[in-house]
């Protein structure tokens, strides 16, 4: 297992290292550039492109961008905001906002997946799994915007039971909404995938021999069935966690969230290249170790896909 | 399994409801503001943008400030009185004695020399230096370029509490420029002792006026008390601003129909509700949209007068107004917006102005006829690049496509096709060193209270933001004659009758044709009075009350 893991490891950094190398290539044909102000004189954006290195070569610019960042995690000053601040004391305090709930999306609706799933499968073809896949459909069919807002409009304004907008005095209460928000396309997804396997899973020989020794129904589907079902679900959480990132873009607009959704999306409107590469980063970084988590977890709970990788 | 999913559904239901106690606001009156973009500086060196600015008066008083009638009057600001030369080039300011930093310290001339030097400090590279040739500060130019040291930039301090600037040439609009952040001081003890932590937080600024900043979460809120250390801090009546940052139209919306916020502007579809109610407040702001056309472009047709006259007259602007925008913006009668500039007799100069181009289809055919004359086909195809909604404000995009209906029925054989970019490409395109478009929808926002904002800096062959690159030694030679140090630039009434044959002289080729002036569709609390909203100044809290 753990060279299983130091492998996995590996590939993830040079991954990471790969993505790096990427980005700095990508941003040279973003268009425009960071001084945008349509005020400002050839001269002056000459002395900015001095002063902030980008009248630099290639070769140079590249050498100091790869080695800022590898030994000192640099990721260099904001170009447009402040133009002091050190991009990681912008992104830092906001990334963790955006995690939190993007963990919370997840957790919440990973569990709530996973009930629906259950409820349906065992339920197969009754009112419940009915109930079940509605939600699910529903879940997949509205866009995050309008069932933010829905969510805002009922439980914000009309019944106001909680912040319209993130509140820092209240961090909690106010972050219920929009991972409710977040968490409807992780949930409806799970629920669709569990459902499909536990019920493939049920009718399976060994399920039944399970039923034939007397084993009651929940210790049937709690320790037999769903734990061969999970593997599906495992494998969606990667490319879930993706959708979380994309997802939160639209969800921290609508509650005024202050994570760094609404950062990368002013970064690239306004070229500010170094905001762009760490939250870039930082992106692939969450994702890789997403990845990471889900071979680990398969392992754990399917031995022979350890066996089969030859760990 | 039922008795699991009522469960855990009953409890959700339990989360819910006992969270469902809204936080009362206290007793202090603090004016809550929502703001669609965050602050980007409130380093007023550093600072461009609108939201900067506006913060940036909150908590900085400049030389001069606006009062409600637009007027700039002595002891407005910092400044007690003031002095010019006779011939206009020396302005020697006095300054209020009482006035001190948040920190105690005193606020004095060499405030105001540290903070103009440093904005004009080519180490700094700040964006905004260009504000120092805007006032034609002696030596301005050549200490912005680095040529010259910075202790050779015409301003400095008589004595603590006297400061003399020199200028270059007359310059109508210089008080005026007084009013604007980027001549604000600066305690250079301060500032210096901060460093790179400058202007990052409440820790590392200063304020000399009625608000000092307490909270600043980047991307989310700006909290500001009142300074109980202001010179006038008992003519101040509410304890506080709060300003949130929410991007999200609707989200406003929902926040100001709660009752979590006092001051929102409203988004052109979502303002119907309010009109009529005693919250609809609509200003006006001094950006004018028009439309150049480059004169660089291998298109002939856009270089043909008659062709651009018979797209100035091809639609109906109010429409736009009315219908695309419905935000508080009006029809641009000229190119200069109104409210920006005043004769020596108090007039606007659009009531001194003609009124240009409407909505004639029989004019614009006629036009068009002339063109096609001229052009030698009947055909005519143009690119009119725009803004996507969104990045660019101003919904350009809806605008364009209602102007590629009515010049495509009112004049028959044109194709107008809409280009689609991000703003910061648009500007690249538009940019005379580029010069890649036919026709634009862009903006211009003035940078001083004066009719040359527009008429000279947009349209003068030398101007870098000619995006027409139109090119007319006769207009260049009309500007120079109302320029400072111009043959006109002494006589103020004789100036005011040229600027408005310059402006006619441009629009009556129609080298570019105005828009619209931008406004905003503002929703204030009726219990909230007092909030001062300028055109070219920035707004103003200082006299504001809550009921």
């Amino acid at each position: 297992m753990l060279k299983f893991i130091t492998k996995r490891f590996f590939w993830s950094m040079v991954t990471l290292f790969t993505i790096l190398i990427l980005l700095f290539l990508l941003l040279q044909f973003l268009p425009g550039t960071p001084f945008n102000d349509e005020k400002l004189s050839e001269a002056s954006k000459a002395l900015l492109n001095a002063k902030y290195g980008l009248d630099q070569p290639f070769f140079s610019r590249f050498y100091i961008y790869m080695k800022n960042i590898l030994t000192e995690f640099d990721f260099g000053i904001s170009l447009s905001i402040q133009r002091n601040w050190m991009v990681k004391n912008i992104v830092l305090p906001r990334l963790g906002i955006s995690v939190r709930i993007g963990l919370q999306a997840l957790a919440l609706g990973t569990g709530m997946g996973v009930l629906f799933g259950v409820v349906s499968a065992s339920n197969k073809n009754t009112w419940l799994d009915t109930m079940a896949t509605v939600v699910a459909i529903i879940g997949v069919s509205i866009p995050s915007y309008v069932f933010a807002l829905l969510l805002s409009y009922t439980f914000g304004y009309k019944l106001p039971f909680f912040s319209i907008i993130f509140d820092f005095s209240d961090p909690i209460k106010s972050s219920i909404l929009p991972t409710i928000a977040l968490s409807m396309f992780v949930m409806a997804q799970v629920t669709r995938f569990l459902r499909t396997e536990l019920i493939e899973v049920l009718g399976s020989d060994y399920i039944r021999l399970v039923e034939a020794k007397g084993v009651n129904r929940f210790k049937v589907i709690a320790r037999h069935g769903l734990r061969n079902a999970l593997i599906s679900v495992i494998t969606i959480l990667g490319p879930l966690t993706v959708t979380l990132l994309t997802g939160s873009l639209v969800v921290e607009k609508v509650y005024a969230v202050p994570g760094i959704g609404s950062l990368l999306v002013n970064a690239i409107l306004t070229n500010d290249y170094n905001v762009i590469v760490m939250i870039a980063f930082v992106y692939s970084a969450l994702y890789i170790t997403m990845n990471l988590v889900v071979d680990i977890l398969y392992g754990i709970i399917d031995p022979r896909i350890r066996v089969a990788k030859g760990a | 399994m039922k008795k699991i999913l009522i469960f855990i559904l009953a409890s959700l239901l339990f989360v819910g409801c006992s969270s469902a106690t809204p936080t009362p606001e206290a007793a202090k009156k603090v004016l809550r503001v929502a703001y669609s973009g965050d602050v980007l500086s409130l380093d007023s060196s550093v600072a461009t943008d609108g939201v900067s600015f506006e913060v940036l008066t909150a908590f900085t008083e400049g030389l001069v400030e606006y009062d409600a009638n637009d007027a700039m009057l002595p002891g407005s600001g910092a400044a007690e009185s003031w002095d010019v030369s006779e011939d206009g080039l020396e302005y020697v300011f006095n300054l209020k004695k009482d006035a001190v930093w948040s920190n105690g310290d005193p606020v004095t001339a060499h405030d105001f020399v540290f903070a103009w030097r440093r904005l004009a400090d080519p180490a700094m590279a700040n964006e905004y230096s260009m504000m120092i040739l805007n006032a034609k500060l002696k030596n301005g130019e050549a200490v912005v370029a680095g040529t010259l040291p910075l202790d050779q930039l015409g301003v400095e301090a008589v004595d603590d509490y006297t400061l003399k600037v020199t200028l270059e040439a007359q310059v109508p609009w210089f008080i005026a420029l007084m009013t604007f952040p980027s001549f604000f001081p600066l305690n250079e003890k301060f500032v210096k002792e901060a460093g790179d932590n400058y202007a990052t937080g409440p820790d590392f600024l200063l304020s000399n006026s009625a608000f000092v900043l307490t909270e600043w979460i980047q991307g989310s809120k700006i909290v500001f008390a009142k300074n109980d250390k202001y010179y006038d801090a008992d003519k101040i009546a509410i304890d506080g601003i709060d300003i949130t940052v929410i991007a999200d139209p609707q989200t406003v919306k929902l926040q100001y129909d709660q009752g979590n916020l006092d001051v929102a502007a409203m988004s052109g579809d979502l303002v119907s509700g309010y009109v009529g109610t005693d919250d609809f407040t609509p200003i006006r702001k001094g950006y004018t949209w028009f439309m150049p056309f480059n004169q660089k472009s291998p298109n002939a047709a856009v270089k043909n007068e008659n062709f651009r006259l018979a797209i100035a007259w091809a639609f109906d602007r109010s429409f736009i107004v009315d219908e695309k925008l419905n935000d508080g913006s009006i029809v641009a009668d000229g190119f200069v917006p109104r409210g920006l500039a005043s004769s020596a007799q108090g007039e606007d100069f659009r009531d001194t102005a003609p009124k240009y181009f409407g909505y004639d289809p029989a004019k614009s055919l006629a036009y068009w006829e002339a063109a096609k004359a001229e052009l030698g086909t009947d055909k005519v195809t143009f690119e009119l690049l725009v803004g996507t909604p969104g990045d660019d404000s101003g919904l350009a995009t809806g605008a364009a496509e209602y102007i590629k209906a009515e010049v495509e029925k009112n004049m028959p054989g044109v194709t107008v096709n809409i280009k689609t970019v991000l703003k910061k490409e648009r500007l690249e395109l538009m940019n005379p060193s580029r010069g890649e478009y036919d026709v634009a929808l862009t903006r211009w926002g003035p940078d001083y209270a004066d009719p040359l904002t527009y008429l000279q800096d947009l349209l003068v062959s030398t101007s870098n933001y000619n995006y027409g690159q139109w090119v007319d030694p006769a207009y260049d030679a009309l500007v120079a004659d109302v320029a400072p140090g111009g043959a006109f630039a002494a006589d103020a009434d004789v100036r005011w009758a040229k600027l408005v044959e310059v402006e006619a002289y441009a629009l009556n080729k129609a080298v570019v044709v105005p828009m619209w002036q931008t406004g905003a569709a503002m929703v204030i609390k009726p219990n909230v009075d007092g909030i001062e909203y300028h055109v070219l100044g920035l707004t103003n809290y200082k006299r504001t009350t809550i009921k």
